[in-house]
């Protein structure tokens, strides 16, 4: 695939989760799919997703907004901010109808127009010190 | 100039690594600009450098390993993981004598030959962890 049409399918990718609120679009992902996500172990599509829904269920109108996207022939890299409403509870952590807005990075792996790896960095401390988790430094 | 850049980035972390801060200030533009999650503004080129450089004196053994590496015109992406030894008090906390592995994604932006700008994502959580704080 050429640098564009890596752009436009990381742009995509980005895109359909917030629209699905969670769940990836499919037909973008190879089926040998893996990510890693911060420290975790590498995750397949299945523990990708059930992850992300946790984070959407916790705060229903997250959104990623684009803020940087580039990409060569294999491999695309987008920097976000992720924005949303603490309205739901979050590994324990009770709703507190607080505002978020943290930033991220995620890298992809791209074979014949679909994801075969992707990687993950959010700002998870900034995420804990805004719903008032931990105190602000 | 893809190439060059893959090359700069390597150097630019290698270069971190050995402690050489006056080689690193030549490898960052004089309005250089360091986003980092943990700073609520920029940093400048002598913010970075003392952000690091007090890292280090905590953190000893400190090295980049990389993973994996973009480059697309002025922009470089590079995945990797951050390995060293809490040897001494770092905000408050005492030597551990933990060793740290601290992923990584890093954009950064090159212009004239030096770093212009730079995106740092870090697991901070995941590191706060491993140091036993939350």
């Amino acid at each position: 695939m050429s640098a564009e049409e890596n752009v436009a399918i990381a742009r995509r990718f980005i895109a359909e989760q917030d629209r699905r609120k969670g769940p990836l679009p499919p037909e973008l992902c190879a089926p040998d799919y893996t990510t890693r996500i911060l420290s975790l172990p590498p995750m397949d599509l299945a523990g990708h997703e059930g992850m992300a829904k946790v984070f959407w269920a916790a705060f229903p109108d997250l959104t990623q907004t684009i803020e940087d996207v580039f990409a060569n022939e294999e491999k695309a890299a987008v920097r976000f901010t992720m924005t949303g409403t603490h309205q739901g509870d979050l590994m324990g952590l009770a709703p507190t109808g607080k505002q978020i807005k943290i930033a991220g990075t995620m890298t992809f792996h791209i074979v014949g127009g679909r994801v075969k790896e992707s990687s993950c960095m959010i700002d998870e401390m900034a995420l804990m010190q805004q719903i008032g988790a931990i105190p602000s430094s | 100039m893809s190439e060059q850049n893959k090359v700069f980035i390597r150097h630019f972390m290698e270069t971190m690594d050995r402690k050489a801060w006056d080689e690193l200030r030549e490898l960052m533009a004089p309005d250089h600009r360091f986003h980092w999650p943990l700073a609520p503004e920029p940093l400048d080129r002598e913010g970075h450098i003392q952000l690091n450089r007090g890292f280090q004196e905590a953190f000893s053994g400190f090295r980049h390993e990389i993973h994996d590496v973009l480059a697309d015109r002025d922009k470089v992406v590079v995945r990797g993981t951050v390995r060293a030894t809490h040897t001494a008090a770092f905000q408050g906390i005492p030597p551990s004598g933990k060793e740290v592995a601290l992923r990584f994604i890093d954009i950064v932006r090159i212009a004239g030959d030096v770093n212009a700008e730079e995106w740092l994502e870090i697991d901070s959580w995941g590191f706060m962890q491993q140091l036993g704080v939350v």
